[in-house]
């Protein structure tokens, strides 16, 4: 029986969560860190690729829904006290993506690495690199003094200043 | 203080490439500044961020649902902090058009801001942000690009700085300069500049920015060309642009303190 449930699981990779989720008397469920993990390479995903994002918005759609139901906090407070708009129209208006930067893990201004090490890990943190272009990198590498000796100054190779992050982040943060 | 506002009611003349890469260049000279994305396309604080139109914006501060110094960022340029837009602001027209006092929302909420500069970046219309923009300023840029047809629509800008000056009541509000871009060794550019020397006398600037492809890709880079090519022929541009802003903008204020001695 277990076989069997494992087989189906490897050949349906996206009913991971639901087994695991049916399993959890068993307990198998994930833990908390487990789940975060997940759901945020999830909207990496989802982030990094608009396609699979219209693909999940679209199978996650509720029928007849108001044409507010963006999940946005600023627009939706924004436009409590408005008509609703015919579909059409409301489909043309501009609704803004709640994005604070290339993942939501990178908050505001400029990133901070060792905070993002801490909370994705090395492999999440070179993702997060991977996606950041050369102002954000230079700007990361000075605000949080990592090239003391200015190893780097003037060079514009991204992929000097993403190692550099990376093996920074190594040690503790200073000060 | 001073706050410049980045104005041409034409589109495609290099406001948000001035925008970004004057507040470098200040930055540079050893100044505080703030940059204030007005444009709802929000390239300045894609060029300063790599953010795509990040919520919440500018656009919540005009509308009354956020106070200005709780979206303040810490941009990719030293020294520079940025007040980032979002694509929203492309309804704000219509939006603010009800509203009393819509010209002054941003004047308002920069009240106590303390920068040494604040530079608005604004859209290619001369709509109620850009209205905001100028009465929030102290001084106004144009950018002027070296091409044909491109000194047709200043004379609206003009009467428009005019009409607000005297209908709002923004005595020290002037154009502090016009200055050249998309500079080109060609008979175009050369015949153009000489346009302009003569229907700017005395407010146009010595600085001409080069048509520099650096430009470019700094933008794509996520920084100032000051950061990504300083050598290059725009980061040169942009660097002697920085100073004589300064100069100007400082004497502008000398006399404006005079005024209201």
């Amino acid at each position: 029986m277990a076989g069997r449930k494992s087989r189906k699981a490897a050949e349906q990779p996206h009913l991971v969560t639901a087994q695991a989720d049916s399993s959890s008397e068993s307990g198998d469920m994930l833990t908390p860190d487990e789940l975060a993990r997940a759901l945020r390479a999830m909207a990496s995903e989802l982030e990094r690729d608009p396609a699979l994002a219209r693909r999940v918005a679209g199978a996650m759609r509720i029928p007849n829904a108001g044409a507010d139901r963006s999940g946005d906090v600023a627009t939706a407070d924004v436009a409590t006290d408005r008509p609703v708009a015919p579909t059409r129209s409301s489909g043309r208006a501009f609704k803004p993506r709640l994005v604070t930067g290339a993942a939501p893990a990178l908050g505001t201004g400029v990133p901070d690495p060792f905070a993002l090490r801490e909370q994705l890990g090395e492999d999440g943190l070179r993702a997060v690199l991977a996606d950041l272009r050369l102002g954000t990198l230079r700007a990361i590498v000075r605000e949080h003094q990592l090239d003391p000796a200015r190893q780097l100054a003037g060079q514009n190779d991204d992929a000097k200043f993403r190692a550099l992050i990376l093996k920074a982040t190594k040690r503790p943060k200073r000060g | 203080m001073s706050a410049i506002c980045i104005a041409n009611n034409k589109g495609g003349v290099g406001k948000t490439t001035t925008a970004v890469n004057l507040a470098a260049g200040l930055a540079r000279l050893n100044q505080r500044v703030l940059v204030v994305d007005l444009d709802g396309q929000a390239n300045a604080t894609y060029a300063l961020t790599g953010r795509v139109h990040p919520v919440p914006s500018i656009y919540d501060v005009l509308v009354g649902t956020r106070k200005l110094d709780t979206i303040i960022w810490q941009t990719n340029e030293e020294n520079v902090w940025i007040v980032p837009a979002d694509g929203r602001l492309q309804q704000a027209d219509v939006e603010m058009a009800a509203r009393p006092g819509r010209e002054f929302r941003l004047a308002r909420a920069l009240a106590g801001v303390d920068y040494d500069y604040i530079i608005i970046d604004t859209p290619p219309s001369l709509g109620v942000l850009t209205q905001n923009a100028l009465a929030a300023s102290t001084d106004v840029l144009v950018p002027i690009a070296l091409t044909e047809f491109s000194v047709i629509g200043m004379d609206k800008l003009e009467a428009t700085i005019e009409d607000l000056r005297d209908g709002l009541n923004l005595p020290d509000l002037e154009i502090l300069g016009v200055f050249a871009t998309f500079y080109e060794d060609t008979t175009t550019s050369r015949e153009t500049w000489g346009l302009l020397e003569k229907k700017f006398e005395g407010r146009l600037l010595e600085t001409r920015i080069p048509k520099n492809l650096d430009l470019e890709k700094a933008h794509r880079a996520n920084e100032s060309v000051l950061s990504f090519a300083p050598n290059s022929s725009g980061g040169q541009g942009y660097t002697h642009l920085a100073r004589e802003v300064k100069k100007l903008a400082s004497a502008h204020a000398r006399g404006h303190e005079r005024r209201h001695a």
